[in-house]
C-alpha cells in the first residue's frame, strides 16, 4: 500500500522492499541493520523474503566490501548498507581491484549482483570527519555507477532497476534530506539506463543538477518561472560512459547552460558536458555552481550549506 | 624461462611450494572453493593438471578476451575450483569469506580454502575476516604460507614475531601447524582443516616453506640473494642447507645415489631446452 505523505527515507525504504520481498536470496547487511537506531534510520521498516536474510555485522568495511563482492562472484546478491561515505573509503581497495578482476575474467552471465547502499552525509554538523559528501568520486575511482537518490521517482526507478541487478553499483541517498517529505514530482523523461532524468522543459537554460543538487536546481526554476524563463532541469547520476545526448541538445537549444553540484570534489561530471560543448561550434554560455577547491572551513562543523546563487543565474539568462 | 625473458609479463615463482599446492589438489572436493594470491602457479598447474593450458596464459595466447589471456598475477584457470586470485595482499581473504557467506545465505555445500602468506598476516584485513568469518560461522580455511619472505625482507628484518596459533586460540579459530616439505603432513592438516570448515568452524593452517631465494637462482639488483642452487649448477645442495628444505628432503627419500642422477637429468635437460 503506498505511504501517505512519506519522508524522502521512508519512501526509498518502501521501494527497496517491495524489491527484496520477491528477489530470492539476498544477504542486506550493515553494522547495527537490525539493532538500535538502524543505521540512523537508513534500515528502519526493511524486510526481505523467505529466502533473505538481514544480518548485523562488526567494523570491517574493508571486508565488508570484499564479502558482497565475494557473494558477487559466487552468484549470489548482496547489499551493504554503510552509515556514511566514508567508511566506504575503508574498502575502496576491493571496490576496485576485485570488480577489476571479475569484469575482466568472470562472464557477465555468471555475475550475481552487490550494491552499496550508503548515507552521505550532508547535513553539516557531523565535524571534519563526516563531511565528504563527493559519490562521484567513487565512480571515477572505480569506474563504477553511483546513483544518487533525490526525487521520489529517480530514487524508485533506480532501486527498481538496481537494487539486486547483476553487477556492482553504489545507492547513495543524502541524509540532509532523510526527514524532509519525499520530493513527489513526475519525470518527464528518463535515460535507460537511469543515468540522466528530466523533472522540467523549458527553452530558455539548461540546468544540470548533480550530487544531490536538484531540490536546489528546482528551487532555482521556481524563481525562474516567476519571471517568465523556463528551464530544461535535469539530475545527472554518475555513470562512466554514459550518453550525454539529452544534455547536450537541451544546451545546443538553450545556448545556456547551468551546472549545480553541491559535492566537494575536484573533479567534476559537469566537466564532461562543458568539453564537448567546447569541441562543438555552438556558442553555449556555461555557469558552474560547485565547489572546486572548497576551503578549509567548509570542512568543519558548521551547516555545510550550498546555496546557489539565483540573481546571477538569472542575470546569466538574461545577459546582463 | 622467466630468467631467459620469455614472458612479457611478471611470474612468482612457488619453488618449494609444491606439496602444499598437491595436498591441495588431493584436499578438494567438487564443491569447494579456492581462493589464491599471485604465487598462485603451483595451485593452478595441480589443479588443471595442465602445463600446456597454464602457460597458455603466461604467453597470452588466444584472441584478446578469450579464456587464456588472465597472464599470471590473477591467474584462475576455469573448471578447476579456483574461484579467485589476487595479487593484492589479503584482498582474497575478504572474498572468500564472502563466497562462504553465499554459501551459508543459498543453503549450498562447499567450503572456501583462502591462501595466504606471512606478509598477508600483517595487513588489517586479515584480522578483519578471521573475526567475521568466527561470528558468521563461515566455511574458510586459509592456508598461510610461511616462507618467512615478503619481497626481499625476512620476518625479522621488517617485524616483530606473530604467533598464529595465539591469535587464532584468542579468536577461537582452529590453529594446525605443518611443514610445506612433507605431502602427507601437509593433506592430512588440510584434511582436518576441511572438517572444521565444513561445521561453520573457521580454520587456519600455517605452513613451513622455503621457497624462491632458495630454488630461483640470483634476482637482479637484489646482492643478498643466495644463489645456492640454480638449474645449470644442478641440483647441488650446500652445507648447512634446512633439513626441512624441500630438495634436502627429496635427497634423503631418494638416497644420494639416485638424487644425483636426478640432478645429472635435469641439467641435461636445462641444456637441451
Amino acid at each position: 500500500m503506498p505511504l501517505a505523505d512519506p519522508t524522502y527515507i521512508a519512501q526509498i525504504i518502501a521501494q527497496v522492499n517491495e524489491v527484496t520481498a520477491r528477489c530470492g536470496p539476498v544477504l542486506l547487511f550493515g553494522e547495527n541493520i537490525n539493532y538500535g537506531s538502524r543505521i540512523g534510520g537508513l534500515a528502519r521498516g526493511l524486510t526481505v523474503n523467505s529466502e533473505g536474510v538481514i544480518q548485523n555485522v562488526g567494523n570491517c568495511e574493508l571486508t565488508h566490501l570484499g564479502v558482497g563482492l565475494g557473494i558477487m562472484l559466487d552468484g549470489g546478491q548482496a547489499v551493504q548498507f554503510g552509515k556514511q561515505l566514508d567508511f566506504i573509503v575503508l574498502g575502496l581497495e576491493q571496490a576496485c581491484d576485485t570488480f577489476n578482476f571479475i569484469r575482466a575474467y568472470r562472464p557477465r552471465s555468471s555475475w550475481g549482483s552487490f550494491t552499496i547502499f550508503v548515507v552521505v552525509c550532508d547535513q553539516g554538523y557531523q565535524g571534519p570527519q563526516s563531511s565528504m559528501n563527493a559519490a562521484g568520486d567513487f565512480a571515477s575511482l572505480a569506474n563504477i555507477p553511483v546513483y544518487c537518490l533525490n526525487g521520489a521517482e529517480d530514487a524508485a526507478r533506480v532501486v527498481r532497476r538496481h537494487f539486486v541487478a547483476p553487477g556492482f553499483r553504489i545507492l547513495c541517498l543524502s541524509q540532509r534530506h532523510f526527514a524532509s517529505p519525499a520530493l513527489q514530482l513526475p519525470v518527464e523523461w528518463a535515460a535507460p539506463d537511469e543515468s540522466i532524468f528530466r523533472y522540467k522543459s523549458g527553452d530558455d537554460a539548461t540546468v544540470a543538477a548533480f550530487n544531490f543538487s536538484l531540490r536546489d536546481a528546482l528551487a532555482m526554476d521556481r524563481a525562474f518561472r516567476a519571471v517568465g524563463i523556463r528551464s530544461d532541469v535535469f539530475h545527472v547520476n554518475f555513470i562512466p560512459g554514459m550518453d550525454l545526448a539529452a544534455l547536450l541538445d537541451s544546451s545546443r537549444r538553450t545556448r545556456k547552460l547551468i551546472l549545480i553540484d553541491d559535492s566537494k570534489t575536484v573533479t567534476k561530471f559537469g566537466d564532461a558536458i562543458v568539453t564537448e560543448l567546447a569541441s562543438s561550434s555552438l556558442d553555449v554560455g556555461v555557469l558552474s555552481y560547485c565547489r572546486r577547491g572548497s576551503a578549509d572551513n567548509e570542512y568543519g562543523a558548521n551547516e555545510d550549506r550550498f546555496l546557489p546563487d539565483v540573481d546571477r543565474a538569472l542575470a546569466f539568462i538574461r545577459g546582463t | 624461462m622467466l630468467k631467459a625473458g620469455q614472458f612479457k609479463i611478471p611470474v612468482h615463482l612457488a619453488f618449494g611450494h609444491e606439496a602444499v599446492a598437491v595436498a591441495m589438489d588431493l584436499t578438494m572436493q567438487a564443491e569447494d572453493a579456492l581462493c589464491l594470491t599471485h604465487r598462485n602457479g603451483a595451485y593452478n598447474l595441480a589443479r588443471s593438471k595442465s602445463f600446456d593450458s597454464e602457460l597458455a596464459h603466461y604467453e597470452l595466447r588466444g584472441r584478446s578476451g578469450s579464456a587464456a589471456q588472465m597472464a599470471s598475477m590473477n591467474l584462475a584457470m576455469e573448471n578447476t575450483g579456483i574461484a579467485y586470485t589476487s595479487s593484492i595482499l589479503g584482498n582474497n581473504m575478504a572474498v572468500g569469506a564472502g563466497i562462504a557467506m553465499n554459501r551459508k545465505v543459498c543453503h549450498r555445500e562447499g567450503i572456501v580454502f583462502i591462501l595466504t602468506g606471512d606478509g598477508a598476516i600483517e595487513e588489517g584485513v586479515f584480522w578483519e575476516t578471521l573475526i567475521f568469518a568466527r561470528s558468521h560461522e563461515l566455511g574458510i580455511a586459509v592456508v598461510v604460507e610461511n616462507n618467512n619472505f615478503s619481497l626481499g625482507s625476512t620476518i625479522a628484518q621488517r617485524r616483530s614475531p606473530i604467533d598464529l596459533s595465539l591469535v587464532c586460540a584468542g579468536l577461537g579459530v582452529s590453529f594446525r601447524r605443518a611443514t610445506g616439505a612433507e605431502l602427507p603432513e601437509v593433506k592430512a592438516a588440510l584434511g582436518a582443516a576441511r572438517s572444521d570448515a565444513s561445521r561453520g568452524c573457521p580454520a587456519v593452517i600455517e605452513v613451513q616453506l622455503h621457497t624462491f631465494n632458495q630454488h630461483a637462482g640470483p634476482t637482479p639488483g637484489w646482492a643478498e640473494d643466495p644463489r645456492r642452487i640454480a638449474l645449470h649448477d644442478g641440483l647441488l645442495l650446500g652445507q648447512g642447507d634446512d633439513p626441512n628444505d624441500p630438495l634436502v628432503r627429496l635427497q634423503q627419500a631418494l638416497g644420494e645415489e639416485h638424487f644425483r642422477r636426478l640432478a645429472e637429468q635435469v641439467v641435461q635437460e636445462n641444456a637441451v631446452g
